[in-house]
């Protein structure tokens, strides 16, 4: 059950990190961040398919991680998900046309390696 | 691309959002763990045993963090690549959530763990050295819209 859930926050967590990316590069770059311009942000992203897609996917994972952190505990938890690093990375080439240099591969690897060094 | 004011402003605004994001994931998921596990560690099939645990005090204050962090997630997101923000971000959460976990919920460090956020460091360096930003934002201006 414990890697079900993983599974589950793994696949729904990059899903909802690509739909809103692609729906916060339709936006445009958000630049101010008081009370008012926050409350027309959140407003203007209700209406945009990809973030309600990607808030729906998040929600998703956050669900199945409520699950897992109940059973498991955090530190294990949260690091067990390092799959998602690389999968996201080859979605932001593919899906959303990302520039991932070979630096930036060889980061992203490390990085994933490191957070699943952190599961043990 | 310039690097005159405006520019190193915009680079300015993406790293604070960055922190704000790291900030926000760990604090909110430290106090939601802590919530939930103030009921007891258990798996139910109970929809409404999870929603017991969310009305804890320490949780709901995790849930209201972390509704903050999904507005500086997607602020971030309009400013910087998916490639470039996820590893930092997340990678550095997942270090300060493992010390967080350790230094406030008593939950052990292993040597795996060290080697782990020593990786982690150096994966991060990498992507932090590339530009942010690779591909054309296609929004109106925002006063415009």
């Amino acid at each position: 059950m414990t890697w079900l859930l993983v599974a589950i926050i793994v696949v729904s967590n990059t899903a909802g990190d690509v739909f809103n990316t692609a729906g916060m590069k339709r936006h445009g770059q958000v630049e101010h961040f008081n009370p008012r311009a926050i409350t027309h942000l959140v407003l203007h992203l209700a209406r945009n398919g990809f973030i309600i897609a990607g808030i729906a996917s998040l929600t998703v994972s956050f669900g199945a991680l409520i699950m897992l952190l109940s059973i498991a505990p955090v530190s294990f938890a949260i690091p067990a998900t390092a799959a998602s690093f690389l999968l996201e990375t080859v979605l932001a080439k593919i899906a959303l046309k990302e520039r991932v240099t070979c630096k930036r591969w060889i980061g992203a690897t490390l990085v994933a390696i490191g957070v699943a060094l952190l599961a043990l | 691309m310039s690097n005159g004011p405006t520019h190193h402003t915009a680079r300015l605004k993406t790293r604070v959002l960055m922190v704000a994001v790291i900030v926000g994931n760990v604090a909110g998921n430290t106090l939601l763990s802590r919530g939930l596990h103030h009921g007891g560690s258990r798996l139910s099939s109970s929809f409404l045993h999870y929603l017991h645990g969310v009305a804890d005090p320490w949780a709901m204050g995790g849930v209201l963090i972390l509704m903050a962090w999904m507005i500086a997630n997607l602020s971030l997101l309009s400013r910087a690549d998916l490639s470039y923000a996820l590893p930092v971000t997340g990678s550095v959460s997942f270090m300060l959530i493992a010390l967080a976990g350790h230094f406030f919920l008593s939950e052990p460090v292993s040597l795996a763990h060290w080697i782990g956020i020593a990786i982690i460091t150096v994966g991060v360096v990498l992507v932090i050295e590339t530009p942010p930003l690779t591909v054309a934002v296609h929004g109106p201006p925002e006063d415009e819209r």
